[in-house]
């Protein structure tokens, strides 16, 4: 299952929490560039896609002020 | 080392934001060392990004970039010219449903970017299909082959890349790296991704996976490119190997000139002969100036051109196809010789410099007018005669201009306060393609080898290319242009006597209408102030009311000093000799040539590139370059630097804008012929004025108005009586049944055919569709009086007695036939009108405040020096038409094109009764009809 949270998060040493769990970053699988609606002023935001442990699989966007958004999880 | 092999211009038309020049002007920045372009299954930018390649000091490199028929796409490089010829041939080919990709020498092979059929397939991880591919291809393209990774920052991209690199080493393939580049930079993305929703017909809020995901599309930096391919080293190399695998030397395509054996002992051969014809032995300018043009048209090697086009006038003088050479060309005496032109242009003093110079080395263009409806049927012989393969017409690419631009962006949905921006970034990109030139080239080989060609909706085979461009190439352009007034003169066919004073005394007295080039109201004005007395004084004219002349406020001096109001002189004693014929002012573009060559000690050459830098905007430095010569070489030669500055500021203000003395002696001479036919068979040339409808300033109204004005009879029409065209003869016009809206021509050879008839039943072969503007133009009325009953009874009821009001009558025959035979708008308002009020024929006669009534006719709105508007339109009744200026100051009277009205201001007797308007009122449909 996929869940769109975009969820603000804060990334320390590769770790983040997540609903109460730690997650570690162990890979980054895939990594893009996205443009939200230009014309309506939303910015253009730099995704990641990690595989953690304990075992998970999210999308984190990065928006251009560095600021961190765990953005799907994959089940 | 950094390259682009992978570059869309803004001729992948809607799916590029840069022109050539911006991406050149990034890459050179950047330091790039090569830039391939490769737009969409077209190489219409090539010529002009090679051209600015090699200024920059880049290796430019020519390929495209194939959609194939399963939508999928394929990078094709030119190694060397071959390599261009073969893509120009599948490109080509591509419009007849062929499918045969280009192999073997001279091309490169890349295997695309994420829509290629390889990334597809990995994309849905079906790499055994990806690896047979390969394979298939590999084998297809022996040593020619590449896996393309293109680097657009979109997801999976690490995962394509590795299986391409899979791929290449399993088949020991090499790898390339791209970017597939859609704009100079990653601001631009924005403006990329408004054009495609415009060329994808959808708004910026919908979603559509055409669209670009992300601004990545752009030239990188050398560290970026680093950074994107970081762990795929090998394709950095693989691009800039191949970029040196492709040959140094740019293209060069072969020459493509029509070649003729002899081609120049032909030439000069017709040429003497036809100067012969034209000239008494005793005249020693001709020979010398007719052995001097051969000379530079033999050494810049046009002979066999000017062939081609002395035998396409040949056959048009075989044809009895009406035709005049116009432009520049006119002033040729070797065109004159070989009857391409009819103006004398040592009589007349025409510059053959305007036309070629050996040093400009710049093609002649030669631009031939013929009879509208033949234009045609003379393309179609040059098709017959020298192969479908081998004659094409040119387009033009239709850029963004404001309007254009605003619209799209309004359609897609930008918001309001981004418009104004995009439409600067919009502005220039081409639009789409307008494949209706007039221009044709004629090559000596295959053009489907050498440029890009698509069928348009005629038919007809069109170039893809810019007509500087199709220059570049080395094909010369021939334009075929058509004239309807060609077609009326054809069609009256009756001899023209030249310097005839009642012509000449008849323009003089303002009545122009009908008569070609002179008959706007600010011509007639003209007219009726300088008095024509004879040809020149009618080439003048012609080029007077044009912008170059009004902006450099030549116009009121010039009708001073044709009216001896005014002393003539000069600028500088030096000048006199090329500015006697206009009083002293600066009337044609020749004329700045030769003031430059007299004064500024110019070459032809220089001084008509001057003339190019006057005329055309963004040429600041190089008219600054040119003033500076000028006014250091006049001082040379001993002009004061006062003079020559004043000299100088003489032909800026003149800005170019003006037409060249060969092209409007051409035009003259057409307005002279059809004013004599006006003034001498008035019933004929009216006639055939609405047989070549449109043509000219005013409605066919008008012209039938003016004609019965000239005292011509009109004939209204009958089916049983009426001729099928319209026909004046011996003071009388009959119109024809042509001029009926919505009768086919199978009816009107029908009608021909049975007639006569006696009542509508006996018109059962005409649907009644057909019959309804029968009956409102009249032509039944000889079956009843009525025609309301005749109505009726087509559509099979029991006629109503009664019939249509005068009024309503005539607003039906305006409406099938553009005109009324027996009323004019204005009779239904005479009685309703104020006593004081004039007839337009009284009030021309009438100095002073009147009071006049009459239907609005071509308001226009021109730029003026002062930015003051105006606004110049013509009042018309049935008694005659009437100049109306009006400068809305305060409350603006809306002026409305067919609107009538009645009107009070000030006839000026002094300015040829024009109108100085002062009030305006609206008058609905008439009181009484
Ligand atoms: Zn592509
Ligand atoms: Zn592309």
């Amino acid at each position: 299952m996929t869940h769109i949270w975009q969820l603000p998060i804060t990334i320390e040493q590769d770790s983040f929490v997540f609903h109460g769990v730690e997650y570690t970053i162990c890979k980054k699988l895939d990594r893009w560039l996205e443009s939200g609606a230009w014309w309506l002023g939303e910015p253009m935001l730099e995704f990641v896609l990690v595989a953690t442990k304990p075992q998970g699989l999210f999308e984190i966007a990065i928006t251009p002020q560095g600021e961190t958004l765990l953005y799907q999880s994959f089940d | 080392m950094t390259v682009s092999l992978h570059t869309h211009s803004a001729y992948s038309l809607l799916d590029g934001a840069s022109l050539p020049r911006e991406l050149i002007t990034r890459g050179s920045e950047l330091g790039y060392k090569a830039m391939a372009l490769t737009d969409h299954n077209n190489v219409s930018g090539v010529w002009e990004f090679q051209r600015l390649a090699l200024e920059a000091g880049i290796k430019p490199i020519i390929g495209c970039e194939f959609t194939l028929f399963d939508g999928s796409h394929l990078t094709v490089l030119a190694e060397n010219y071959l390599g261009y010829e073969k893509i120009c041939r599948y490109l080509n080919s591509t419009h007849k449903g062929d499918n045969n990709l280009p192999t073997g020498d001279g091309i490169f092979i890349l295997s695309g970017c994420r829509n290629g059929r390889l990334q597809r397939l990995i994309l849905q991880k079906r790499y055994r299909e990806a690896l047979e591919q390969a394979q298939v291809w590999a084998r297809f393209w022996p040593g020619r082959f590449f896996l393309e990774l293109s680097h657009d920052q979109l997801p999976r991209t690490i995962e394509i890349f590795s299986a391409l690199t899979e791929i290449a080493t399993r088949l020991s393939l090499p790898t390339v790296a791209t970017v597939d580049v859609h704009y100079a930079y990653p601001e631009k993305f924005p403006v990329h991704d408004a054009l495609s929703c415009v060329r994808l017909g959808i708004k910026l809020n919908d979603v559509n996976p055409e669209r670009s995901f992300n601004n990545a599309s752009y030239l990188c930096t050398e560290s970026e490119l680093k950074e994107r391919f970081g762990s795929f080293p090998k394709a950095l190399e693989g691009a800039y190997a191949l970029a040196e695998m492709c040959e140094v030397e740019p293209l060069r395509p072969p020459n493509l000139l029509p070649v003729w054996p002899d081609a120049d002992e032909k030439l000069a051969s017709i040429a003497w002969q036809g100067l012969a014809r034209k000239y008494s032995p005793t005249n020693k300018q001709a020979p010398a100036r007719l052995q001097h043009e051969l000379q530079v048209i033999a050494t810049l090697g046009y002979s066999g051109y000017f062939l081609i086009v002395y035998d396409l006038v040949s056959v048009a003088k075989k044809r009895q196809i009406c035709y005049q050479g116009r432009g520049s060309a006119a002033g040729s005496l070797v065109s004159y010789c070989l009857d391409l032109t009819q103006v004398d242009p040592v009589a007349h003093n025409l510059v053959f410099e305007r036309f070629l110079s050996i040093e400009r080395s710049q093609q002649p263009d030669i631009d031939i007018d013929f009879d509208w409806q033949k234009r045609n049927e003379l393309w179609d012989y040059l098709e017959h005669k020298y192969g479908h393969e081998f004659v094409a017409g040119i387009c033009s690419f239709h850029c963004y201009r404001e309007d254009m631009a605003k619209n799209d962006l309004l359609r897609i949905g930008l918001p309001d306060k981004l418009i104004p921006s995009f439409i600067e970034s919009f502005y220039g990109l081409p639009r789409h393609i307008a494949t209706h030139s007039s221009g044709l080239v004629i090559s000596s080989k295959s053009l489907s080898s050498h440029v890009p060609l698509i069928k348009a909706v005629t038919g007809r085979t069109i170039i893809s290319l810019d007509k500087d461009d199709v220059e570049e190439v080395g094909l010369v352009k021939l334009d075929l242009l058509s004239l309807r007034t060609l077609g009326a003169l054809a069609e009256m066919d009756l001899p023209v006597k030249a310097d005839d004073k009642a012509t000449y005394e008849m323009i003089s007295s303002g009545k122009t209408l009908g008569v070609f080039q002179i008959e706007s109201p600010a011509q007639r004005s003209l007219q009726q102030r300088i008095k024509p007395q004879n040809f020149s004084d009618i080439v003048s004219s012609v080029a007077l009311i044009r912008p170059g002349p009004i902006k450099g406020n030549m116009v009121e001096p010039f009708i001073k000093r044709q009216r001896k109001e005014e002393k003539i002189t000069y600028l500088d004693e030096e000048l006199k000799p090329y500015l006697e014929k206009t009083h002293g002012l600066i009337v044609f573009q020749e004329q700045v040539i030769q003031i430059a060559t007299a004064l500024g000690g110019f070459t032809p050459g220089e001084s008509d590139r001057l003339r190019k830098a006057l005329t055309q905007k963004k040429r600041e430095v190089e008219l600054k370059e040119f003033r500076d010569l000028f006014l250091a070489r006049a001082l040379d030669r001993g002009t004061s630097s006062e003079t020559a500055e004043a000299v100088f500021d003489l032909l800026q203000s003149f800005a170019g804008y003006g037409l060249c003395e060969a092209h409007s002696a051409s035009f003259a001479q057409t307005a002279y012929k059809t004013a004599y036919l006006r003034c001498h068979y008035p019933a004929e040339f009216f006639g055939a004025l609405l047989n070549n409808q449109p043509l000219g300033y005013y409605p066919p109204q008008s012209v039938l108005w003016e004609a019965k004005r000239c005292g011509v009879k009109v004939i209204p029409l009958n089916i049983n009586l009426s001729p099928l065209a319209t026909m004046g003869k011996n003071g009388e016009l009959c119109l024809g049944l042509n001029l009926i809206k919505g009768l086919h021509d199978p009816v009107l050879k029908a009608i021909s055919q049975k007639r006569p008839f006696h009542s509508l039943a006996e018109l059962d072969f005409i649907s009644p569709a057909q019959l309804r503007p029968l009956v409102l133009a009249g032509a039944l009325d000889s079956f009843s009086s009525s025609r309301r009953s005749l109505l009726w009874e087509l559509w099979g009821t029991k006629s109503i007695p009664g019939d249509f009001t005068p009024w309503e009558r005539f607003l039906r025959e305006m409406m099938v036939l553009s005109l009324s035979p027996t009323a004019h708008a204005m009779q239904f308002y005479r009685s309703q009108l104020p006593a004081a009020t004039l007839t337009a024929e009284k009030a021309l006669k009438s100095p002073g405040s009147i009071l006049f009534a009459g239907q609005i006719l071509r308001p226009h709105r021109p730029p003026t020096k002062s930015g003051n508007p105006v606004v110049f339109f013509v009042m018309e009744d049935e008694t005659g038409q009437v100049d109306v200026t009006y400068f809305p100051r305060g409350k603006q009277l809306p002026i409305r094109e067919g609107g009538i009205a009645l009107v009070s201001g000030t006839i000026d007797k002094e300015r040829a009764s024009n109108l100085l308007l002062n009030d305006l009122t609206y008058l609905g449909a008439p009181r009484q009809v």
